[in-house]
C-alpha cells in the first residue's frame, strides 16, 4: 500500500514536472544569429565569380563601347566646367556685358537665319545714363538653311523720354537689313508651289515717332517712316530667282523703290506677363499711309488690327491662347503697293513680316488682305525651379484675299500640330513646332514663342 | 607484411584527408577573424585611385547619356523585356544586411538609448564657440557659403549657413539628417551645431575662397564679412551653423553608385546590388534627401583589427527635409527627377487633363511654404513608391520588395520619442517648428511602412521550433501589427509548405490560421529536396492574400537530422 502510494506520489510528481517541462521541450527552438555574415549568395563574394560578371557585363554593353568615349569626354569637360567654375565665370561675363549694355543672342529665325546677334546700350556703355536719353545699336547676322550667303542686320536707335509726370517720349529708329534669300510664291491666295522663288531684300529703314504711355497698359504712337528697298534674286539653291521666274509678271516693287509714310498705332496689353502670358490680352490697331518718293508710283493705305487673349483653364498651367489678325492694304489713287510691304501668311512666328500658318512656308501667300486665326492650348509638362516647358497644340486657320468680298470660306488654309516651349525664368529659349497642313507637315524651332 | 604497408597507407591516407580537413576547416574558421586579402593602409592608399565626381558630371551621365545607351546595353533591354528583378547580394541568408564598410547595423539591431540617438556620430563636443577659429579656405564646390575651419585643438571642420529667408532651415536639415542616418546604420561625419561671433573666425593672408561668381580671391576680412552678410543673423549677433568634421585622411573621394571599385578588394559586389545602399532610396523618402547622389558620397580608407579597409561615408545632407542647401525645395522635387523624361512625356501624352501630384500639393498649399525654417516638407499627396531623388540612379530603381522592407523595418524602430529626441538636437529657436518637424517624420514613417507593407508579406523574427517526431513550429512577428496599422483580430495568415520539386506547387493546399505561429509536418531531412514554406497574410477588408509570400526554406544541414532555416526571402 505504502509502495503503491510512493509510486503514485512519484507519478503525479513526474506529471505536474512533465506538465511544466514539456512544453518548454516540445519544440525545441533552433537559434540563430539574424546578422550573421552567413552569404545568401556567397559566390558573389568571390573576386573570380566578380570578374566574370564585369567581363559579361562588357560583352553584353559592346554595342555602347563605340559611344563610350563621347559620353566621357562630354563628362570630363562637364567636370571640368564646374571644378573651374566656368558655368559662374560665364554667368558673370554676361552679367557685365549686360550692365555696361552689351547684350549677345543667338538666334534663330526663319527670315533671318540662324546665327549670333548683339544689341548695345551705347549710354551704359560709354557711361552717359540718363533718365531722359537711351541710345542703342543692334546688329545680327545668320545663315539660312540651303543659302550659300550671310544675312545680316544692324540698326541704331535713340529714345528721349521726358519727365516722368509726362508720359510721353520721342523714338527713332534706324537700320540696314539685307536678307540673302526670302521666299516668294507670286502675289495671290492660289499662288502654287511650284512657283517657288527666293529674293533678296536690300532694306534701309528710318522711322521715327512719338509715343504716349498714359498708363502701364496702354501706349499710342504716331511717327514718320522712310524705307529704302533693293531687290535682289534670292540665293536658295535648287529654288527659282524672282526676277528670272517672275520676269514677265507684273510685281509691283521688283526693282525696290524708296518709300515715306505716316503711321499710327495704339495698343492695350493687359497680359500679365509679356513672355509667358497666362491670362489677360493685347490689342493692337495701326494705321499707316504711304507714298513713293520716286518713279515707282507707290501710295496706299495699311490697316493692321490684331487681338491676343490668354485664359486660364481653372490653372494657370492650362492657358487657352486665341489670337484674331486682319490686315489690309488699299491702293490709292490707282498706285501701287510694293510686294515686300504686302501682307504675308505662311511662317511661324508672328509679328515678324510673314504671319503664322505654321505648316506652310515663310511668305508663303502674299495678297492686299489677310486674316487670321490662332488657337493655342497650352499646358505645362516640366517645371523645376527656374527652368520649365510648356507642351501645346496649335490651329491655325487663315486666308489672303485681295478685297474683302474675295474672302471666302472654302479659300482658308489651315494648320494643325503641337509643340514645345521651353523657358528659363518665364522667358522662352526654344521653341520646337510640328505642324501639318495642306501642303505636308514642317517642323521648326525658334528662340521665341509663336505669340 | 604487405597488408601492413597497406594499412599504413590507408592510415596515411586518412591523416592526410584529416590534415587537409583540418587546414580548411582552420582557414574558414578564421575567415571571420583574419581578413582574407588582408592590407595595410599604405597599400590600399597606393593601389586605389580617388576620384571626384562633380554635379554637373552626374546630371550629364544620368539624365543624358545614359537614356540614351541604355538601349545599347543588352543587359538593360533584357532586364527590361523580361521586367527581370535582381536580388541583392550583400543579405545573409536571413535576409538582413551584416555589417560592412558601407553599413553598420545599429538602431535596426538594438535599440540606441536617446542619449546616443542624440549624439550620433560625434565623438567630442565640436569647435568650441569661444574659439579663436582659424578660416583656412572658402567651401569650393556646392551652392551654400561655406568655411574651412581648425580649431584650437588642431580639428579641421566645415562650417555650412542657413540662406537668408530661412534661418535655420540647411543647419537644422544637416544635424536631424545626420543623427538619423547615422542611427540606421550608415557611416556619417561627426556633425555639430554652432553659434558664434563672427570675430571668433581668423583669417591669414594665404587663405582664399570662390566668390560667388567662381574666382579664386583672398579671402580678407572685408571678403568675410561680405560672405557672412547674406547669413542670418541671432541673438547677439551671432551666428549659427553646422560643423562638420572633416573626415581623417586618407580618402579617395566619391563612391560609385553602380559598377564596384576593382582595385577594392573588399569590393566584390556591383553597388547597384547592395541593399544597403538600394535601401537609401525608402530612407531617403524618410528624410526627403533627394540629393542622394555618388558627389555626396566619401570613401575613407579605416583600419580595423589589423585590416585596412574602405568606409564608404554619407556627407552633405543640408538638402534634406524642406532644405536644398540654399533655399526651400522647389514644388516638383521628389516627385520628379531633375530631368525627368517619362514623367514629361506622361504629362504631354495627358493634355493636362489631370493636374500632377506635385502641382496639387503646391496649389493645396496656396504655393506657399509653412514655416520658412523646414521649407518646403509636408505630406501631401507623398507616395512613398514614387518618391524620387533629384537624380535617377541605377541603385534606387532596382530597389526590390525584400530591400524596402529591411528598409522599413529599421524605420519603424524609430519610435515617436526617438525621433522627437533626435529633431530636438537642431535647437529650433521655436518650439512650434520642431513640434511640426517631429510629427510630420511621425506621419511620413507611418505612411511610407503603411505603403511597402501593403506590397509585400512583412513578417519578421521568424523563428523555427523543432518538437519531437516531425513536427516544427514557426512563430513570427508581423510588423504591421506590432507597429498598429493593423489590428492582430483582423489579421489572418495562411501558410503551405512545399516539397520535393520545386515547380510542382499546384494543387497544395493553404492552410489558413490566426495567430502570429503555426506547426506543421516537417519534412524528411534525410531528402534533398527543397522545402519551402510560403506564408502570406490577409486583413480585414482586403480580397487578396499579400503578394509575394515571406518563404521560408528548410534544409538539414549534412550529418544533422533536423532541419533549420537556411534562406528567408520577402520577394523581389
Amino acid at each position: 500500500m505504502g509502495r503503491l502510494r510512493r509510486f503514485l506520489r512519484i507519478c503525479v510528481t513526474m506529471g505536474v514536472i512533465a506538465l511544466i517541462v514539456f512544453p518548454a521541450i516540445s519544440f525545441a527552438e533552433v537559434s540563430y544569429d539574424k546578422y550573421t555574415p552567413t552569404w545568401k549568395y556567397p559566390k558573389a563574394f568571390q573576386p573570380g565569380e566578380a570578374n566574370r560578371q564585369n567581363r559579361q557585363q562588357f560583352m553584353l554593353r559592346i554595342l555602347e563601347q563605340p559611344i563610350r568615349p563621347f559620353g566621357y569626354g562630354i563628362g570630363e569637360t562637364a567636370e571640368w566646367v564646374e571644378r573651374h567654375h566656368i558655368d559662374k565665370k560665364t554667368i558673370w561675363f554676361f552679367d557685365e556685358l549686360s550692365e555696361r549694355g552689351i547684350h549677345p543672342k543667338m538666334r534663330i529665325s526663319q527670315s533671318k537665319g540662324t546665327g549670333p546677334a548683339l544689341e548695345l546700350e551705347l549710354d551704359k556703355l560709354f557711361k552717359f545714363t540718363n533718365e531722359y536719353f537711351s541710345l542703342k545699336t543692334f546688329e545680327g547676322a545668320g545663315v539660312i538653311p540651303n543659302d550659300s550667303g550671310l544675312s545680316y542686320d544692324f540698326g541704331g536707335s535713340y529714345r528721349l523720354n521726358l519727365p516722368p509726370e509726362i508720359p510721353t517720349y520721342q523714338e527713332t529708329v534706324i537700320y540696314y537689313d539685307r536678307k540673302t534669300s526670302q521666299n516668294f510664291f507670286g502675289i495671290g491666295q492660289n499662288t502654287s508651289l511650284g512657283d517657288w522663288s527666293t529674293y533678296a531684300p536690300e532694306e534701309l529703314k528710318l522711322n521715327t515717332l512719338m509715343g504716349v504711355k498714359p498708363t502701364e497698359q496702354i501706349e499710342g504712337k504716331m511717327g514718320f517712316v522712310f524705307q529704302h528697298m533693293n531687290i535682289g534674286n534670292g540665293r536658295r539653291e535648287r529654288v527659282g530667282k524672282i526676277k528670272e521666274h517672275f520676269m514677265n509678271a507684273d510685281i509691283p516693287g521688283i526693282s525696290g523703290g524708296d518709300l515715306i509714310g505716316l503711321e499710327t498705332s495704339v495698343a492695350h496689353d493687359t497680359r500679365d506677363h509679356q513672355d509667358d502670358p497666362k491670362k489677360g490680352g493685347i490689342q493692337k490697331l495701326q494705321f499707316g499711309y504711304f507714298h513713293d518718293v520716286d518713279s515707282n508710283d507707290f501710295q496706299y493705305l495699311q490697316f493692321q488690327g490684331s487681338l491676343a487673349h490668354f485664359f486660364s483653364l481653372g490653372s494657370d498651367r492650362r492657358v487657352l491662347a486665341l489670337r484674331f489678325h486682319l490686315e489690309k492694304d488699299q491702293d490709292v489713287g490707282n498706285g501701287n503697293i510694293p510686294f515686300y510691304n504686302l501682307p504675308r501668311l505662311g511662317g511661324v512666328t508672328s509679328g515678324q513680316e510673314s504671319e503664322l500658318l505654321r505648316s506652310y512656308r515663310h511668305n508663303r501667300f502674299i495678297e492686299k488682305g489677310l486674316m487670321l486665326a490662332d488657337l493655342e492650348y497650352r499646358y505645362s509638362i516640366w517645371e523645376y525651379g527656374d527652368c520649365g516647358a510648356d507642351a501645346f497644340l496649335l490651329t491655325d486657320v487663315g486666308e489672303v484675299f485681295k478685297e474683302f468680298s474675295g474672302f471666302g470660306f472654302e479659300e482658308l488654309k489651315g494648320s494643325y500640330g503641337g509643340g514645345m516651349n521651353i523657358k528659363f525664368r518665364r522667358k522662352t529659349v526654344l521653341t520646337i513646332v510640328w505642324a501639318a497642313g495642306n501642303e505636308g507637315s514642317r517642323l521648326s524651332m525658334q528662340t521665341k514663342a509663336s505669340f | 607484411m604487405k597488408r601492413l604497408i597497406n594499412l599504413e597507407k590507408k592510415e596515411r591516407v586518412r591523416l592526410w584527408q584529416r590534415a587537409v580537413t583540418m587546414s580548411l576547416i582552420f582557414t574558414f574558421s578564421a575567415w571571420g577573424l583574419v581578413p582574407v586579402n588582408a592590407v595595410t593602409v599604405q597599400e590600399l592608399d597606393q593601389t586605389i585611385k580617388g576620384q571626384e565626381i562633380s554635379f554637373y558630371r552626374e546630371f550629364f551621365e544620368k539624365v543624358l547619356y545614359k537614356p540614351v545607351s541604355q538601349f545599347l546595353r543588352l543587359d538593360w533591354i533584357i532586364d527590361k523585356a523580361t521586367m527581370r528583378k535582381h536580388s541583392a547580394l550583400d543579405v545573409n541568408i536571413y535576409d538582413e544586411v551584416p555589417d560592412s564598410g558601407f553599413f553598420t547595423n545599429r538602431h535596426g539591431k538594438k535599440r540606441l538609448s536617446k542619449e546616443e540617438l542624440q549624439r550620433g556620430a560625434n565623438q567630442g563636443s565640436g569647435p568650441k564657440p569661444e574659439g579663436p577659429w582659424a578660416v583656412l579656405k572658402g567651401k569650393a564646390s556646392g551652392v551654400t557659403p561655406g568655411l574651412v575651419i581648425q580649431d584650437l585643438a588642431g580639428d579641421r571642420y566645415l562650417l555650412k549657413f542657413d540662406p537668408q529667408e530661412n534661418p535655420e532651415m540647411t543647419t537644422s536639415s544637416e544635424i536631424i539628417s545626420q543623427k538619423f542616418l547615422h542611427a540606421i546604420g550608415y557611416h556619417v561625419a561627426e556633425y555639430y551645431l554652432v553659434q558664434f561671433l563672427p570675430d571668433i573666425l581668423k583669417v591669414n593672408p594665404q587663405t582664399t575662397y570662390y566668390n560667388k561668381d567662381g574666382f579664386k580671391k583672398p579671402l580678407t576680412k572685408e571678403a568675410l564679412t561680405d560672405l557672412l552678410s547674406d547669413v542670418p543673423k541671432y541673438k547677439g549677433g551671432k551666428v549659427r551653423a553646422s560643423a562638420s568634421k572633416m573626415l581623417p585622411k586618407p580618402n579617395k573621394g566619391n563612391s560609385d553608385l553602380e559598377g564596384r571599385n576593382k582595385k577594392d578588394p573588399d569590393d566584390l559586389i556591383p553597388h547597384e546590388n547592395r541593399r544597403s545602399l538600394r535601401a537609401l532610396r525608402v530612407f531617403g523618402s524618410w528624410l526627403n534627401h533627394y540629393d542622394l547622389r555618388e558627389g555626396n558620397t566619401l570613401d575613407v580608407i579605416a583600419e580595423e583589427n589589423g585590416k585596412a579597409y574602405i568606409k564608404h561615408y554619407l556627407i552633405d545632407f543640408g538638402s534634406t527635409l524642406g532644405s536644398s542647401a540654399y533655399r526651400s525645395k522647389v514644388p516638383a522635387a521628389t516627385h520628379e527627377n531633375v530631368v525627368d523624361w517619362f514623367e514629361t512625356g506622361k504629362a504631354m501624352g495627358e493634355f493636362k487633363i489631370v493636374q500632377k501630384p506635385w502641382e496639387k500639393r503646391w496649389d493645396k498649399n496656396d504655393r506657399l511654404i509653412a514655416d520658412n525654417s523646414i521649407g518646403y516638407f509636408d505630406n501631401l499627396y507623398f507616395n512613398p513608391g514614387r518618391w524620387k531623388t533629384q537624380l535617377p540612379h541605377e541603385v534606387f530603381e532596382r530597389l526590390t520588395v525584400s530591400d524596402a522592407f529591411w528598409a522599413v523595418k529599421i524605420m519603424i524602430a524609430f519610435s515617436n520619442e526617438d525621433i522627437q529626441a533626435m529633431v530636438d538636437t537642431a535647437e529650433y529657436s521655436k518650439p512650434e517648428t520642431a513640434k511640426l518637424l517631429t510629427d510630420i517624420l511621425i506621419a511620413r514613417r507611418d505612411l511610407i511602412a503603411k505603403d511597402w507593407f501593403d506590397r509585400m508579406t512583412p513578417l519578421d523574427d521568424i523563428q523555427l521550433s523543432i518538437g519531437q517526431k516531425v513536427t516544427g513550429e514557426v512563430q513570427f512577428t508581423d510588423l504591421a501589427v506590432k507597429a498598429g496599422f493593423v489590428k492582430a483580430e483582423e489579421t489572418s495568415y495562411r501558410y503551405r509548405l512545399t516539397s520535393g520539386s520545386c515547380h510542382a506547387k499546384k494543387g497544395i493546399m493553404y492552410q489558413e490560421f490566426k495567430s502570429p505561429s503555426f506547426s506543421f509536418q516537417m519534412p524528411d531531412p534525410g531528402k534533398k529536396n527543397c522545402s519551402v514554406l510560403e506564408i502570406q497574410v490577409k486583413r480585414v477588408g482586403q480580397s487578396k492574400w499579400s503578394c509575394p509570400p515571406a518563404k521560408i526554406l528548410l534544409s538539414s544541414p549534412s550529418g544533422e537530422a533536423k532541419n533549420i532555416i537556411s534562406d528567408i526571402d520577402h520577394g523581389l
